[in-house]
């Protein structure tokens, strides 16, 4: 029973499934008569095979993933650069060295992140679908990748079941004739309806307004105490708010996978999730940094709240961090106000019905 | 038929094995489809055995009035149509194929696998952020690598360089504590310990 150890050959692409700790490696590999789609996860790996002579089709669907990421990258990349270059020119001269070292180190990260990336092309979800199943392999997550495996898998499937000429694959529960293998009539591409948008559960939008609405407000509460110094009651709502923001974030983020809304809305929740990290992180790297010079430069003592927030151009980081706030803020109440007018709309006109007959 | 993974509309004829991303025309999303003929194939039916009409034919070992079509290429048992389990082209009975997948002898089966070698690795390795515990998994290392050498690696790749990898960072951490232990014990004063 035992059989002859399969040697395999790695295709094009890697992907990664899941987050962080628990995320798996995903690479796809090639046998003389399979394909085999590996996942590691820590010391584990996990094989999901598909035989030539098994599979279906396969597709590519171009997605906004990588754009999004680049366009999240971009910003990071700038917006740190500026920060930690404004706070170097406000800080003294080994302070400033420092800042300028540290903003480099990250916005260049990011920047070589950004790079790769844009080098690897538009993303995309690449699916396989057998008789019993359709898997999307997280290995080809990218288009140039994913057509590169595809012409390397194409002949092998063709060798192992032959080719399909264009007009066959209309009706597939028909068996292959052999007239078939003639060229096929062209027929009339019969316009589709557009299908009816799934039923939500009508009340995803909440956390949107909650948080975009937490987002004005942070930056109303920035320009005022810029007006009125107030730093300890700035400091105490600021971080108030700010923990709000990141709880509701996340949970719109986590909603907003399951409901029909624009890809802008999502996309901007994601902007601001991203944002948050980055002010969360700035505050962070700001404090420890700020702490440390400041404990340099005054003999060992330590910064009061006051001394620590009126240092090292704060100010102006905190005024560069109230506008994006204000802008992101703004348009989010400003996007899902028109995604509830269109719910509304939708809500008030009937649903298209559903054709009673296949049309192709 | 096959419909756009975005919007689930049919998509065109004109759209399969164009090699290239096309818009779909309900949702604009830019997709490529290659059909195959497998996608024409009906799905496969399975045949119930037939009944023994003639005596003295051969029946099968697990349905005694069931004709036996073929034999287990593993355990040589007759086998009636139900019971042929057809493994790319290898015929086994029900008991073969669950022993074989139990005790991954049927390589094609094999979905999950313990990476050994990674285990190894990552006991070397991870442990240094805080040496402190080197002290216990440096021999855990060496035990795994001794005890689990001929285990079936990665399925794709045969090399036991990380086997070799920690097996020399274990020792060279053991290395380290005997040094220590040592210059602590002969040249720390008593005074200071």
């Amino acid at each position: 029973m035992s059989e002859t150890p399969v040697q395999y050959r790695r295709l094009p692409g890697r992907g990664r499934r899941g987050w962080l700790v628990m995320s798996a490696r995903c690479s796809l590999w090639l046998a003389p008569d399979h394909l085999l789609a590996l996942e590691s996860v820590g010391v584990n790996e996990e094989y999901k095979r598909f035989y030539f002579r098994d599979i279906q089709s396969i597709t590519i669907e171009q997605t906004r993933t990588a754009l999004l990421w680049n366009c999240v990258l971009g910003v990071l990349a700038v917006c740190i650069g500026v920060l930690f270059y404004a706070f170097s020119e406000s800080a003294g001269p080994g302070a400033g060295a420092a800042f300028l070292v540290t903003g480099g180190i990250i916005s260049g990260l990011c920047l070589l992140f950004l790079i790769v990336s844009f080098l690897r092309g538009p993303s995309c979800i690449c699916r396989i679908k057998t008789a019993v199943q359709t898997e999307a392999l997280t290995a080809l997550n990218r288009t140039h990748a994913a057509q590169k495996a595809l012409a390397i898998i194409k002949p092998l499937i063709e060798q192992a079941q032959g080719t399909l000429s264009a007009g066959q694959a209309v009706n597939p529960v028909e068996p292959v004739p052999v007239s078939a293998l003639q060229p096929a009539t062209p027929r009339p591409v019969v316009p589709q309806p557009i299908p009816a948008p799934q039923a939500a559960s009508g009340n995803e939008w909440r956390v949107h307004i909650g948080l975009f609405a937490a987002l004005v407000l942070d930056a109303l509460v920035g320009f005022v105490s810029h007006l009125y110094p107030h730093w300890r009651l700035y400091f105490t709502c600021s971080s108030l708010l700010l923990l709000g923001i990141s709880a509701l974030s996340i949970t719109a983020l986590v909603r907003q996978r399951a409901a029909m809304m624009s890809d802008a809305l999502k996309s901007l929740t994601v902007v601001t999730f991203a944002w948050n990290i980055v002010v969360l992180c700035g505050v962070f790297v700001y404090g420890f940094i700020a702490r440390i010079t400041y404990t340099i430069t005054h003999q060992g003592q330590l910064p009061t709240h006051i001394d620590f927030y009126s240092l090292y151009g704060f100010p102006i980081a905190a005024l560069v961090s109230d506008v994006v706030e204000l802008a992101l803020g703004v348009a989010g109440l400003i996007l899902t106000s028109m995604h509830i007018s269109s719910r509304t709309k939708a809500g008030a006109a009937p649903a298209p019905e559903a054709p009673s007959q296949p049309l192709a | 038929m096959l419909a756009c993974p975005r919007c689930d509309a049919a998509l065109p004829e004109t759209f399969f094995n164009a090699s290239d991303l096309y818009p779909c025309p309900v949702c604009s999303a830019q997709v490529q489809v290659e059909v195959f003929p497998a996608l024409l194939n009906p799905l496969a039916v399975g045949t119930a055995g037939e009944s023994i009409v003639i005596e003295g034919e051969s029946s099968c070992f697990y349905h005694s009035a069931k004709r036996a079509v073929t034999s287990c290429e593993s355990c040589g048992r007759f086998l009636c149509a139900l019971c042929d389990l057809d493994l790319n082209g290898q015929h086994l009975c029900p008991s073969c194929l669950k022993t074989g997948k139990r005790k991954g002898k049927l390589k094609n089966l094999e979905n999950r696998r313990l990476r050994y070698d990674s285990l190894a690795m990552a006991m070397a390795f991870t442990p240094l952020i805080i040496f402190y515990f080197t002290i216990l998994t440096a021999p855990t290392t060496l035990y795994i690598v001794i005890r689990y050498w001929n285990a079936p690696g990665s399925i794709v790749r045969k090399s036991r360089w990380r086997m070799v990898v920690a097996f020399i960072a274990a020792l060279l951490e053991i290395a380290a504590w005997v040094v220590g232990i040592y210059f602590f014990v002969n040249y720390v004063p008593r005074s200071r310990r």
